[in-house]
């Protein structure tokens, strides 16, 4: 009981001590309208989104302490009831008045996504194949004796076709762009490649030494005497003397993607689902029958943990094709769900050896949790049997209609 | 029946009731104790022994009343079936310092009257509703309050009594913490301000100091006072996996939110953690890149980044738990690198003894020239153990490697001093 007397006696000291603690501290700061702030934050809380602008309005509007942090919540509301344009409007308001640098580029964030959605749907892009008529896929078909070259920002095209060069070049930039700039979230890649395309699969294999039996495409990286050589090799016509438009669609982007992860995470190694995972999606159009395979392996018996497909090798790869529609799901999911500042993170934290529970945990910045491994990839499955459903259903409607 | 339970406890607190009388010797010398006269002389027992003088040397004797003495006897002029005056009684009790006595009062009183305001408070018991609680189950009471949004009654009423009756300084930071917490979940921001200023004040110069609780509520001061309105603007969902996870879980928007919401404060102070893990992760691109040349500066480096994830563990704990603990590896590959240079060295050392044909001298320096090697692995070996134990599922190699290895040395060292032993 002395004891207790004693502690209540330091309780009431540290009580008393208020104004020194504060003096140290600096004084508490008052906000007036602080009330009605957290009024119209309710209201954005609940929903109810016309009370909250009107609420934060009339703190803006204050003529004796007018508060326009409170912009941020007009903005918010308009955005959620999808009145994009006024948002945006409000969320400059907010950047105006903002001192806080997280705020700021919170604010300017804001302003871009509300811009973006304010835009009409834009047009699916069409993959470098389809835009091609038969005169023009006629004459990509021509082999010349001579090798025609073609040059461009990053690359040097090699073909013995000099439309073909030219289009390759064009092609090349534009899949480079779409895989540092929104795959890999910004990434830079300031070098050069050269780009053969041989006439056909038999010159392809003589010059392309290192490409598997069945590509159709490939690359290398290599480097001697501080020289580095990138380098792409693709085939010009398939089996029956046409132009593989599979070339300019899926194998281009396909291989640069690797080059591109290869200079990236330099000599250490880059998980197989995920070269592959990323390779995929970078090729110009989305193959739906992997989204629909990877949908029903992970709803079926036969579904592999995602442990196994993370940590998969090329050497020990059962059921390739379901192995790399797992991989592509995956990474589909995994990208989606972060915001491309996360996904570069992760992409780092993966490069210096994390195991990828750790790398997304660190990229989200979180503690550390036991579970997260299965509750990663409970979404995962989740997601890729939802994808895959809804893609049946939409091929379920077009029968019915027909 | 009622009075015979008192019987047997009040004579459990007579037992105690001993006599304290003054002897005053002719020399000036006093000695406190029970006094028995004799036929020439005088004895007093102390707690330490008894001692006996001649009539002679005794100037005089003050018998007189202990307090306990006096409590027997007031304790039998009060009637025992009337609670208040057993109060009056325990209260007297307790100004003498007869806090045993005391408290078997309360006791005594609360089988009488179970509701008995007084004997509940002296006793150190809160009141919350109709139960009076001991400190421990009243703070998670009132913690129960705060999740159910009881906030009238934990600032009237529940958090003052807690206040008072905190037993040790760290359950008062508690309390305090708790009423900071109240303060801004009900949307008292200046209020909550100040007492998570003074709570870091207090945490800070508690002894021992708690480190994480002042730096986690300093941090909150600065929160508060960078948005007075009490409206945070969350760059992010929160939580950071919600998005990702889809989870069902409640979950804030980015947006404009109330910081009396614990979700929107817990996302303020997960940005914060933040800064601190990636300026942490600087210094420890730094100490890379340092480690093979200048280990000390790396070892310097370290530190700082130790600091910065250890702050933002306060924030948010083992929030920075990865990153501690990825330093702790590469300290641990650092020493396993001395350590294998170490072990080439000796195997060299080991190779000479078979070959070489050695004088005495020589093979005897050579032996103790491979025990220095062992016990200097031996060492990094420890460290390396120390290390790793901080974690011990996450370096759980580490650590197996280590101890194997150190069972291994010490097998080692026992045999080559055997040898050098028979050398001699």
């Amino acid at each position: 009981m002395a004891a207790s007397k004693y502690y209540i006696a330091v309780f009431a000291l540290v009580v008393g001590a208020a104004s020194v603690g504060a003096a140290i501290f600096g004084s508490p700061s008052f906000c007036p309208t602080a009330g009605q702030v957290q009024q119209a934050l309710q209201s954005l809380q609940d929903g109810q989104y016309a009370q909250a602008q009107r609420e934060a309005l009339a703190v803006i509007s204050s003529t004796e302490e007018p508060n326009p942090r409170a912009w941020a919540i007009v903005a918010a509301a308009r955005q959620r009831s999808k009145d994009y344009t006024a948002a945006a409007t409000a969320y400059r308001q907010f950047l105006s008045e903002a001192d806080c640098p997280d705020a700021r580029q919170f604010a300017i964030e804001q302003i871009q996504a509300c811009t973006t959605q304010a835009q009409p749907w834009p047009e699916p892009p069409t993959s470098p194949g389809k835009r091609l008529n038969a005169t023009a896929l006629a004459d990509l078909a021509k082999v010349s004796d001579r090798t025609y070259a073609e040059s461009s920002e990053h690359f040097v095209v090699r073909a013995n076709n000099p439309r073909l060069a030219k289009l390759v070049a064009v092609e090349a930039e534009v899949a480079l762009d779409r895989i540092c700039r929104v795959i890999l979230a910004g990434q830079d890649y300031p070098h050069s490649v050269t780009i053969s395309v041989w006439p056909d699969t038999k010159t392809f294999h003589a010059n392309a030494t290192d490409a598997p039996e069945w590509a159709g495409g490939g690359f290398s990286y290599s480097s001697a005497n501080s020289l580095v050589t990138r380098r792409i090799d693709l085939t010009q016509r398939d089996a029956k003397g046409k132009f593989a438009t599979v070339m300019l669609d899926r194998v281009l982007p396909h291989e640069m993607c690797h080059l591109v992860l290869k200079e990236l995470f330099g000599d250490t190694h880059c998980p197989l689902f995920l070269n592959e995972g990323l390779a995929m999606m970078a090729e110009s159009q989305v193959d739906n029958s992997r989204i629909r395979l990877a949908g029903r392996t992970v709803a079926g018996k036969a579904r592999r943990r995602l442990e196994t497909i993370c940590l998969a090798q090329q050497y020990n790869v059962e059921e390739p094709i379901v192995f790399y529609a797992e991989s592509y799901s995956f990474v589909e999911f995994l990208h989606g769900r972060l915001s491309g500042q996360q996904f570069r993170d992760f992409l780092a934290n993966v490069r210096q050896g994390c195991h990828v529970a750790d790398a997304v945990q660190r990229s989200l910045y979180m503690p550390a949790a036991d579970s997260f491994s299965a509750d990663l990839a409970n979404a995962w499955e989740d997601h890729a049997i939802a994808q895959s459903q809804y893609l049946e259903a939409l091929a379920a409607d077009k029968t019915t209609a027909q | 029946m009622v009075r015979a339970a008192f019987s047997g406890c009040l004579i459990a607190v007579l037992a105690s009731v001993a006599a304290a009388d003054k002897l005053v010797l002719t020399d000036g010398r006093v000695f406190v104790g029970t006094v028995s006269v004799e036929a020439d002389t005088v004895e007093i027992s102390l707690p330490y022994g008894t001692l006996r003088f001649p009539k002679i040397d005794v100037e005089r004797i003050e018998f007189m009343d202990t307090p306990e003495q006096e409590f027997r006897k007031k304790l039998a002029d009060t009637a025992l079936d009337d609670p208040n005056a057993l109060y009056d009684l325990a209260q007297w009790a307790g100004k003498k310092s007869l806090s045993r006595q005391a408290g078997d009062l309360y006791g005594l009183i609360l089988k009488l009257s179970a509701d008995h305001a007084g004997a509940h408070k002296a006793l150190g018991h809160i009141r919350i509703g109709k139960l009076w609680l001991g400190f421990d189950a009243a703070l998670e009471q009132a913690r129960g309050k705060l999740e159910a949004g009881s906030y009238a009654v934990l600032l009237e009423e529940i958090l003052p009594a807690l206040r008072a009756a905190a037993p040790t300084r760290q359950q008062a930071l508690q309390v305090m913490y708790l009423l900071a917490d109240t303060q801004l979940r009900s949307r008292q921001f200046n209020h909550a301000e100040a007492t998570f200023g003074e709570l870091a004040e207090a945490a800070r110069k508690a002894e021992p100091p708690a480190t994480d609780l002042a730096t986690r509520s300093a941090i909150i001061v600065e929160i508060l006072h960078a948005n007075p309105d009490g409206m945070y603007v969350l760059r992010d969902a929160y939580p950071p996996a919600a998005p990702l996870l889809s989870s069902t879980k409640a979950h804030i928007m980015p947006g404009p939110a109330s910081l009396a919401m614990p979700l929107v404060l817990e996302a303020a102070l997960r940005d914060e953690a933040k800064k601190e893990i990636e300026a942490g992760r600087k210094f420890l691109d730094e100490a890379q890149k340092l480690a093979p040349t200048d280990p000390d500066s790396a070892n310097i480096k370290y530190a700082l980044a130790d600091q910065c994830f250890q702050r933002a563990d306060a924030m948010i704990p083992h929030i920075a738990r990865a990153h501690r603990v990825d330093i702790a590896r590469r300290k641990i590959a650092a020493m396993r690198k001395d350590a294998d240079a170490g072990a080439r060295d000796f195997d060299e050392q080991m190779d000479k003894l078979g070959v070489k044909d050695m004088a005495p001298q020589a093979y005897n320096t050579l032996l103790q020239r491979m025990i220095h090697h062992l016990d200097s692995t031996r060492d990094d070996l420890k460290r390396i153990i120390e290390l790793a134990q901080a974690y011990p599922k996450e370096l759980v190699l580490e650590l197996k490697w280590a101890e194997l290895d150190l069972t291994k040395i010490e097998t080692m060292r026992k045999d080559i001093v055997k040898a050098l032993d028979g050398s001699k």
